[in-house]
């Protein structure tokens, strides 16, 4: 079919702030999207909240507006920018989502908008549970059985029909409270009596469980004239009962017979007919049955979604790029796959390689049990290919940063058995290494089975891999001839963990793993398994016979990617990455990117010159840089990951580009830092560090509480706290910090009241030149990543704002930054003090980037290249002439029972950005971007600790104004009224009713302002959070904030919300 | 694992690699050809088509599953033997009766495993399918080099002989139509018998061996299916007779792969050798009656040339290869005649093309029957 003239202008939605189960495989399939359709000749324009994506930077499309993802601001845009067509389906289920919306307004209808690579009718087939079913049905594929029972009678009547365990459902409450599995008929009863209770509307899902069961995905592609294939087949190591986003995958499937994997196959056709998808890709789940092969349909998405990244980067095959093409009328057989460059994409794609995916959680940031459930919790994942099972599923666990170098936890051996077995029945990120536990204890492969379920064939490769461990720990050094350490390096094992096992040095194995010409071979990922010659260099590393990667004779760069997305190092850093292979591309410097994330934009074939999808771990890097021996590599711009490498690369020899190894230490290590800015005088927080609880305590005795405690070196604000006494400090200690003198703790005075300031600068070695400087909103003592930031500074006094530009300077001249530096600063009655400095890019890049329109990265990347900030006369990034807010999004929704009080643990998995030229606006757009609600008029309740009393009164006095009614328990409620301010006495829990909670529950609430109130009433203040959480209420937990959503209130009384203006870089 | 040994992988252009023999032992001479199914070794085993051939894999991983005993696609392994990068130790699939290297080293034949089958595959593709030998025996590169050169060409061989079977075989097909075929073996698959059960009333499996005009005479049908069969259709000797026989008597002929290729050459068009051939389960075919893409499973080294089929003016093309555009299928202009050059039964491979096939088939047989 030819490409589709009629439509000239085509709107694609971006999928939003990240959150748990929408992460940056969206921003690689919007930023494909877009630079395809672009391709095509079509005009694009793009609107996305989320700031730190590739896809908004205002090179990549058209026009990219950084605005709320509602109907009236898209309306707004289909007027101004005379859109024809809208794509919604690179956009995960937020796009989706605004897509229906649309439809449902009638704006769709209003102007004539076409919706491409979707019908409605489909969607509502794929997402309706009824309907879903019943489609499968009548092609005669089987589902789970289950039905939606709203009485405890039909629930009893249904359930005698289904074999047990049985998992009951309740339909609208949080995080799946109030379900659970059952195992007979008592249990049943129970939980179903349960359900129906806490089910606002009284209706569960009682369902027959195939926890156990073999679970498969399959990535299918159709076209408009009704071709289809399958991308690719995926299998769960993890079997039924482990949310998909959460179960370690594998590609291709690997239990399959022919015969089964062509049903499956078969089946999926079928689906994609029969749901209907108009062009692109989606995603089908099978369970099987692994006693008898039975198959159930479980699900489908009829979308492009978390799966295709995985899968385009398992392949090489851009579902997301194809599945653009498709929408505007291209089909198959039409469309060159550009490995090849001779075949079409009408093919699927072979592959002579495995790849494994692992997640990555964060579970330690919110306090709960890290159990794995049908309810999707990790943050982030990694992708590795390899020639079999295990080296892929080392190098996996290499490329987690979880502190691992395979799959080796130590200290296992210290569990009893029944312990062990707990953890083997019970699914949490350590299985896996539980499970090689067990198998060094001598326990067969059919008990692992029984307890995990999990098939023989990953079990018995990990068994290999304990046999494998045995081998080398019996074998000597001296021994070690290259055969033998070859094939060791194929069972995946990295040279540090032969060499514990070999008491030697990690070095010492790696010298003579050179010595003995035992060197990784990279190989191709081609989409055709060598069929085709192959012009994409995709490469991963495997210990065979050929090489198929070589230095090429140019100027090379490598870049290092960030690793797995985590809280604290997320897209942002895939952005400053690809943005950095764009320059030295423009440049003509041949760029290499390391990464092993599968969803993101730096590990697409076409960003780098060259792609490894690699760990980003010192022996892999190393691997790669011994044999394309590039002329310098960047690591400033991938977090802390990269960052941990420089001195082992100095080290070793490496040209490091950007600032110097010495100077990044002054910066990261304390004592080295305070004796700098001693030097500086420049002013920090008193503090410091403590090897024991003793010397904790004495250091805080000696500075007076509250202080701020945190282990050294760290992201994201991992393991940190405020404690106000000495109790409190032992107690964090002991449970959080795990003390001793390989891993001291800082202790730093803790500035109440006062507020952040961070500034993201760019240096040249010699002078500096600051990007932006970015007021939180939230008061210090909440972490930086998730505090609401203003840019520029809307409440700093001027000769406060000189101070922190004077330090700014100074410490870029000291530390001789060459690229970017990030400072914070707390400023405390008059006074600022530095308490952080990080000396690479920082969180914030790509938002300061989009806020000024200056491109950082590529500056930075000019710098470390050795131009001169005077050379490059970019305009002055202080000057725009309009606001932004940047305001964290989180996902407490995936963590039932998690309290929702912002803290020093940074735990918001994304951002958004609003811009206006209006403060007030601005904050307005960011809230409603964010999916925090302000209400227009209504009630609100107040509920703040003694240190806030005072503090709140002007916020009680302007909601008064603004016609709010105002609801506070006893001590606040008592506070307001000495100061004269009306307020409605409202009972805490169990002083009467309706208490406060169920004045929440019921919905009279608009806003809640509650600070916490200290630790004997926790749990009130955690009930009020959790029922605000569950209503979606907003519920703002500082001071600064509130004043800040008064004034975003007062501007929502008065004005209407418009769009700012496309994102533009400014050119120079 | 039966066996451990290590054993020499020989290719007749000097290529060689040491890997290891995990199951049976020896030397033996072969055709090395390279397949990118990620599953159905087990159909691909026991496809009388691989008879003669070593068949390398792409998907590094294989013996994961087993060998069910219900997949085959004949009696036994007729390929010559298999390498692979990694055999996997443990079988697990529920239908798994035995695993792959017993099965292997009971019919005595090569299990290579611990082999750049990447390296390998590139040197096939580039060099073209060719003779190449395995040995535990002479570890010797250069003297199992001159064995290699000395052995046999495949091209030589009439293979087809070697796996059909000795006997008529009737199967009783589908009762709610009449129609009856012959289908002349030439090592045909079980999933074609199968399919053809289908959409045929009998079947009756004639052998193509001397007495194949015979075996016929007395026979009641209303069509006639050439098969699929191993090795060079060039030097097949005796069936352009029988072909232009039942052309003459108006009689339609359908054909997969080997047949179709045989019908070609009896009416002039030409067969060539690929490069590399075709052999896995992802090709794109193009099906011109309704602009539809299939993929499909492919298994051949030779292939009617299109420039022969471009220049007759009795014969069009009716499916084409989307990956090199060679004939995938052509039927005549005016006589019942069909024919299909991929592999429309699968077993490996996708199944989608197979109602289409299997029904014009079964039209082409049909029409003629009023």
């Amino acid at each position: 079919m030819p490409l589709r003239q009629d439509i000239k202008r085509i709107l694609v939605i971006g999928a939003g702030p990240i959150v748990i189960g929408q992460a940056g495989e969206f921003d690689y399939s919007g930023s494909q999207a877009v630079k395809a359709l672009k391709k095509l000749g079509y005009y694009v324009v793009v609107i996305n909240s989320n700031p730190a994506t590739v896809m908004t930077d205002p090179e990549i499309a058209n026009k990219t507006y950084i605005e709320p993802i509602t109907n009236g601001i898209i309306e707004q845009i289909i007027q101004r920018d005379k859109i024809d067509a809208i794509l919604p389906t690179v956009g995960g289920q937020t796009a989706l989502n605004a897509a229906l919306d649309l439809e449902k307004e009638g704006i769709l209808k209003k102007y004539n908008i076409e919706l491409l690579g979707v019908n409605i009718k489909s969607i509502n087939i794929a997402e309706g549970r009824r309907e879903f079913k019943q489609a499968m049905d009548e092609i005669g594929l089987l589902s789970p059985e289950g039905e939606i029972i709203n009485t405890y009678e039909d629930a009893i009547a249904f359930a005698e029909h289904l074999d047990f365990p049985i998992i009951v459902r309740p339909s609208y409450t949080l995080g799946g409270t109030g379900g659970g599995v059952a195992e007979n008929m008592e249990d049943f009863k129970r939980i179903a009596r349960q359900g129906l209770d806490l089910s606002p509307i009284s209706e569960i899902l009682v369902e027959r469980s195939l926890i156990g069961w073999k679970e498969y995905e399959f990535e299918v592609m159709r076209d408009i004239a009704d071709n289809v294939v399958i991308v690719a087949s995926v299998e769960n190591f993890d079997p039924m009962g482990v949310h998909t986003g959460d179960s370690i995958t594998v590609a291709p499937a690997q239990t399959l017979t022919d015969e089964e994997y062509q049903t499956l196959r078969d089946y999926s056709i079928a689906i994609i007919r029969k749901v209907g998808v108009a062009t692109g890709g989606s995603n089908i789940q099978f369970g099987v049955n692994p006693a008898n092969g039975e198959v159930r349909v479980i699900e489908m998405n009829p979308r492009v979604s978390r799966s295709s990244a995985l899968v385009s980067k398992a392949t090489g095959y851009p579902i997301a790029k194809i599945a653009a093409q498709l929408a505007v009328g291209l089909t198959l057989d039409e469309i060159n796959n550009e490995i090849t460059k001779t075949t079409p994409v009408s093919f699927e794609p072979s592959l002579d390689y495995i790849i494994v995916k692992i997640p990555r959680w964060d579970f330690e940031k919110f306090k709960v049990p890290s159990n794995l459930t049908t309810q999707m919790k990790s943050v982030g994942e990694v992708m590795s290919i390899g020639s079999n099972f295990r080296e892929a599923f080392q190098k996996a666990f290499r490329s987690l940063e979880i502190g691992v170098d395979g799959l080796d936890y130590k200290g296992l051996d210290k569990f009893d058995d029944e312990y062990l077995i707990n953890k083997l029945v019970v699914p949490t990120p350590m299985r896996p290494f539980f499970i090689k536990e067990a198998f060094k204890r001598g326990m067969s492969l059919e008990e692992i089975q029984k307890h995990t379920n999990i098939d023989p064939w990953f079990l018995d490769n990990i068994l290999e891999i304990v046999e494998v461990e045995k081998e080398i720990s019996e074998n000597t050094f001296e021994n070690l001839d290259a055969d033998t350490l070859r094939s060791y390096k194929l069972h995946g094992f990295s040279d540090s963990q032969i060499g514990r096992l070999l008491n030697k040095d990690t070095e010492v194995i790696r010298a003579k793993r050179k010595e003995l010409k035992v060197l990784p071979t990279y190989k191709k990922v081609d989409t055709c398994a060598a069929e085709f010659e192959a012009h994409t260099p995709y490469y991963y590393s495997t210990y065979m016979k050929e090489n198929e990667s070589f230095s090429a004779d140019r100027k090379k760069i490598i870049v290092l990617g960030g690793g797995p997305f985590r809280i604290g190092q997320g897209i942002e850093f895939d952005y400053c990455a690809s943005q950095a292979s764009m320059i030295l591309k423009d440049m003509g410097i041949e760029t290499i990117m390391i990464n092993c994330n599968p969803e993101t934009v730096s590990t697409d074939y076409d960003t780098s010159d060259k792609l490894y999808f690699e760990p980003v771990f010192l022996e892999d890097v190393m691997n790669i840089i011994d044999l394309e021996k590039p002329d310098g590599v960047i690591l400033q711009l991938g977090g802390q990951t990269p960052l941990k490498l420089s001195k082992a690369l100095e080290d070793a020899g490496v040209k490091i580009l950007g600032t110097s190894q010495s100077n990044i230490d002054r910066a990261e290590d304390r004592g080295r830092f305070i004796e700098m800015l001693d030097e500086l005088q420049i002013a920090y927080p008193a503090g410091g560090t403590a090897n024991s609880i003793e010397e904790a305590t004495k250091i805080a005795l000696n500075i007076g509480f509250p202080v701020i405690v945190r282990p050294s070196y760290v992201l994201g604000g991992r393991g940190m706290a405020v404690v106000y006494d000495e109790v409190d400090l032992q107690h964090f200690i002991i449970e959080a910090a795990k003390v001793n003198e390989d891993h001291p703790v800082l202790i730093d005075k803790f500035l109440e009241h006062a507020f952040e300031v961070d500034v993201d600068a760019l240096g040249d070695g010699k002078s500096g030149v600051i990007a932006g400087i970015m007021q939180h909103i939230e008061e210090a003592g909440v972490h930086s990543g998730d505090s609401s930031s203003v840019l520029p500074t809307y409440l700093v006094e001027p000769h406060i704002v000189d101070k922190i530009r004077f330090a700014t300077y100074k410490i870029i001249e000291k530390l001789e930054i060459i690229g970017f530096i990030n400072i914070q600063f707390a400023v405390y009655r008059d006074n600022v003090f530095v308490i952080e400095v990080n000396p690479r890019a920082s969180r914030t890049v790509p938002f300061v980037s989009k806020s000024n329109g200056i491109a950082l990265t590529k500056v930075a990347v000019k710098l470390m290249l050795g131009e001169k900030i005077s050379d490059i006369k970019m305009p002055n990034p202080g000057f725009m002439g309009h606001y932004t807010v940047k305001c964290p999004v989180f996902s407490f929704s995936k963590f039932p029972g998690v309290d929702t009080v912002l803290g020093p643990e940074m735990r918001s998995t994304g951002e958004v950005m609003g811009i206006s030229e209006f403060f007030g606006e601005a904050y307005v757009k960011s809230q409603l971007a964010a999916g925090n609600h302000l209400p227009k008029s209504g009630n609100v309740f107040i509920s703040v600790n003694d240190f806030d009393k005072q503090e709140v009164l002007p916020v009680a006095r302007r909601l008064i104004e603004l016609g709010y009614e105002l609801w506070a328990t006893l001590g606040t409620h008592s506070a307001l009224q000495v100061a004269g301010i009306k307020s409605n006495l409202i009972p805490k829990i169990g002083a009467g009713n309706p208490n406060v909670v169920e004045k929440i529950q019921s919905g009279d609430i608009n806003l809640i302002i509650n600070t916490p109130l200290g630790r004997k009433a926790y749990q009130d203040d955690l009930s009020i959070r959790e029922a605000a959480l569950q209503k979606k209420i907003l519920c703002i937990t500082t001071i600064p904030a509130a004043k800040a959503a008064v004034d975003g209130m007062d501007w929502l009384q008065k004005n209407q919300i418009t769009i700012f203006g496309p994102i533009l870089n400014r050119t120079w | 694992m039966k066996n451990n040994k290590k054993a020499l992988i020989m290719l007749e252009n000097g290529y060689y690699e040491y890997g290891r023999a995990f199951a049976s032992e020896g030397t033996n001479f072969s055709e090395f050809v390279f397949n990118t199914s990620m599953t159905g070794y087990e159909e691909i085993l026991t496809d009388p088509s691989y008879k003669g051939q070593t068949v390398l894999f792409t998907n590094p991983l294989i013996g994961n599953y087993g060998i069910t005993n219900e997949d085959f696609q004949s009696e036994k392994i007729q390929a010559e033997g298999i390498l692979i990068r990694e055999y996997s130790r443990i079988a697990s699939n529920h239908r798994s009766k035995i695993d792959l290297a017993s099965y292997l080293e009971k019919t005595n034949t090569f299990g290579i495993d611990r082999i750049d089958t990447r390296a390998f595959t590139k040197v096939i593709r580039q060099f073209g399918a060719m003779k190449g030998g395995i040995t535990t025996e002479v570890l010797d590169p250069v003297e199992f080099l001159k064995q290699v050169k000395a052995s046999p060409s495949i091209s030589d061989v009439d293979l087809y002989k070697q796996v059909i079977s000795d006997k008529v075989q009737v199967f009783e097909g589908n009762s709610s139509v009449k129609e009856k075929i012959i289908a002349v073996d030439f090592g045909i698959k079980r999933n074609i018998i199968k399919d053809l059960q289908f959409k045929f009333n009998k079947i009756y499996l004639v052998p193509f061996d001397d007495n194949f005009e015979a075996n016929i005479a007395n026979l009641d049908y209303d069509g006639v299916f050439l098969s699929n069969g191993p090795g060079d259709p060039r030097i097949v000797k005796g069936i352009d007779k029988f072909i232009k026989q039942f052309a003459e008597n108006n009689i339609p002929l359908i054909a997969i792969c080997f047949g179709h290729q045989l019908i070609g050459q009896a009416f002039g068009l030409k067969t060539i050798k690929l490069p590399f051939g075709h052999h896995g389960g992802n090709h794109p075919v193009k099906y011109f009656d309704n602009g539809r893409v299939y993929i499909t499973a492919q298994n051949h080294n030779y292939a009617i040339s299109n420039e022969s089929l471009d220049t007759s003016k009795d014969w069009e093309m009716t499916w084409v290869n989307l990956y090199d555009h060679t004939v995938e299928g052509m039927k005549h202009k005016h006589l019942p005649i069909n024919c299909i050059q991929f592999h429309p039964e699968a077993s490996p491979g996708p199944r989608e093309a197979n109602e289409k096939v299997f029904e014009d088939f079964y039209k082409t047989v049909a029409k003629q029957d009023k």
